[in-house]
């Protein structure tokens, strides 16, 4: 073994006096009344649904199944171009009206199966059918209800009881990407699962390196870990009011396996694992060390979601939906440039295959976790200096909570 | 969907007898496949065609990814196959992850493109 790179031994905390050592207890991801707390807090929040990508041209729409804002929402991008969120129910009888989900559609306008009562892209009712036996309907009245909506570096958030802006909301981070995302991206692959466990033990197993050399030994052996930094600690990690993004390692001297020193001809960026990343066309927010051992950042977007530009110009975007108090809807999709030729199609299709079998490691164990807190058999989680962004989580939480009653009680 | 009349481009016919069950058109056909494919299978799938994967690729770059002749397109399908069977043999050494979260519990939804 070689030496360990003590600057990588660095401790954290010493840069956040604010954040307390204390074990978290278990209670948090088990308690209905803590979710019921949480769901408040998803109401108040700015939450990334997609990217603009996603619906490019007039008429294009993807609609989110949102129990925790217990809503579903349309997403669809009007006759003018713009962007606009509503929930999605007939203000007839309150039918769903789009119900195939998730699936990126284009629509001239949305019609209810109920009554055939008809919407344009704006919202607005457009069609009632029969309708001179209503004495007292005002269409314009009965249009679509919205939600806010706001774009950030191409991300699409929506909110359903904002106390800010969405700028407010980004804080520190709002003006750290220099329109880095603003380029030809594309989501090549997209898998998502419900999973039975508290939504913060899902989020929480992807906030930390510590898992890696043990859950991913067998699937990522060398990609990250070098001889100077066996155990993956982070690179470096910033805590924000409520954000925090980690800057995860890559291992410059990984071996390509046969396939990707095959496709490593072919493409013009480096193969899985990303490891040749231009350091000087990053934006501040991306490796804001500019480490050269950089291999992707993964930043948290309090409360639920995380986006991760890799080195090699690729970005995974997650969420992690409640459902329940030990049921969560995971998500994620892949974004990359739209592939010129069939090599690039493939370098694609290896990375989300490397991907998705990553991320079932990772969900391997939780749902039993889930059982463990309730057996009562664990009081209290206990955290490293590596897991820090997984203490933060829990702190910006629950100063949340606490602000918002205050505020409410005021 | 199993493609019971599938072409190959010529140069790749020797490659014929893969494609009953490994032409499949979605991801997700692809990903279950290989999962609960006989270990070996996934071996002789990947030792006859890596040393060709330079040719395939040589061969399906001129040809629009939206819009390829049907036996380019079905050759793509099968390199697809071929991305499926690569960790199992490079890294895991058997079908699929050891130990992981059940493949069929993933939803896996075209994107967009080509599958």
């Amino acid at each position: 073994m070689g030496t360990i790179d003590t600057s990588l031994l660095t401790r954290f905390a010493d840069r956040y006096p604010y954040m307390d050592a204390e074990p978290i207890p278990v209670e948090v991801n088990i308690s209905l009344s803590q979710f019921e707390k949480e769901r408040e807090v998803f109401r108040q929040a700015w939450l990334i649904v997609g990217r603009i990508e996603d619906i490019p041209n007039v008429g294009d729409f993807f609609v989110k199944e949102l129990p925790i804002l217990r809503t579903s929402v349309i997403v669809v991008r009007g006759r003018d171009n713009v962007l606009r969120a509503f929930h999605n129910t007939c203000q007839h009888r309150g039918n769903k009206l789009a119900t195939r989900l998730g699936h990126v559609r284009n629509a001239k306008g949305f019609s209810c199966s109920f009554h055939g009562w008809t919407y344009d892209l704006q919202g607005q009712l457009v069609i009632v059918p029969d309708e001179d036996q209503f004495a007292n309907l005002d269409k314009s009245q009965r249009g679509l209800r919205p939600v806010s909506l706001g774009e950030w570096e191409g991300f699409i958030f929506i909110s359903a009881n904002p106390r800010e802006t969405l700028k407010e909301w980004l804080g520190e981070r709002y003006d750290q990407f220099d329109g880095y995302f603003n380029k030809d991206l594309r989501c090549f692959a997209h898998y998502s699962a419900n999973v039975g466990v508290n939504w913060k033990i899902l989020l929480d197993a992807f906030a930390e390196g510590y898992h890696v050399p043990f859950i991913h030994g067998k699937t990522l052996p060398d990609a990250l870990m070098t001889e100077k930094n066996p155990l993956c600690h982070m690179l470096n990690i910033e805590l924000y009011k409520r954000h925090r993004v980690l800057s995860a390692p890559a291992n410059p001297a990984y071996e390509p396996s046969p396939i990707e020193k095959i496709i490593s001809k072919y493409v013009d960026g480096p193969v899985f694992p990303a490891l040749k990343a231009r350091l000087d066309t990053l934006p501040p927010g991306i490796n804001s060390n500019k480490d050269s051992m950089w291999g992707f950042d993964l930043n948290i977007i309090f409360p639920a979601s995380y986006f991760a530009p890799w080195a090699n110009g690729m970005l995974l975007v997650y969420h992690f939906w409640p459902i329940s108090v030990d049921e969560t809807r995971w998500e994620v999709c892949l974004y990359w440039n739209e592939p010129k030729n069939a090599a690039e199609r493939l370098n694609q299709e290896l990375t989300s295959k490397m991907t998705i079998s990553v991320v079932r490691e990772d969900l391997s164990s939780l749902e039993t976790t889930q059982e463990t807190m309730l057996s009562g058999s664990l009081e209290s989680m206990i955290l490293s200096d590596q897991e820090i962004a997984v203490r933060h989580g829990y702190t910006v939480l629950e100063r949340f909570i606490r602000e918002s009653k205050e505020g409410s009680a005021s | 969907m199993k493609n019971e009349m599938t072409v190959l481009p010529p140069e790749f016919s020797k490659f014929e007898p893969f494609c009953n069950k490994w032409c499949l058109r979605t991801e997700r056909e692809r990903y279950l496949a290989r999962a609960h494919a006989p270990y070996p299978e996934l071996v002789t799938l990947y030792e006859a065609m890596l040393p060709h994967l330079s040719e395939i690729i040589t061969y399906l770059n001129p040809f629009p990814l939206t819009a390829m002749p049907e036996s380019a397109q079905n050759l793509m399908y099968l390199t697809f196959s071929l991305m499926e069977a690569t960790h199992a043999v490079e890294l895991w050494k058997q079908s699929d992850v050891p130990d992981a979260f059940a493949p069929e519990r993933i939803e896996i939804r075209l994107a967009g493109g080509i599958i």
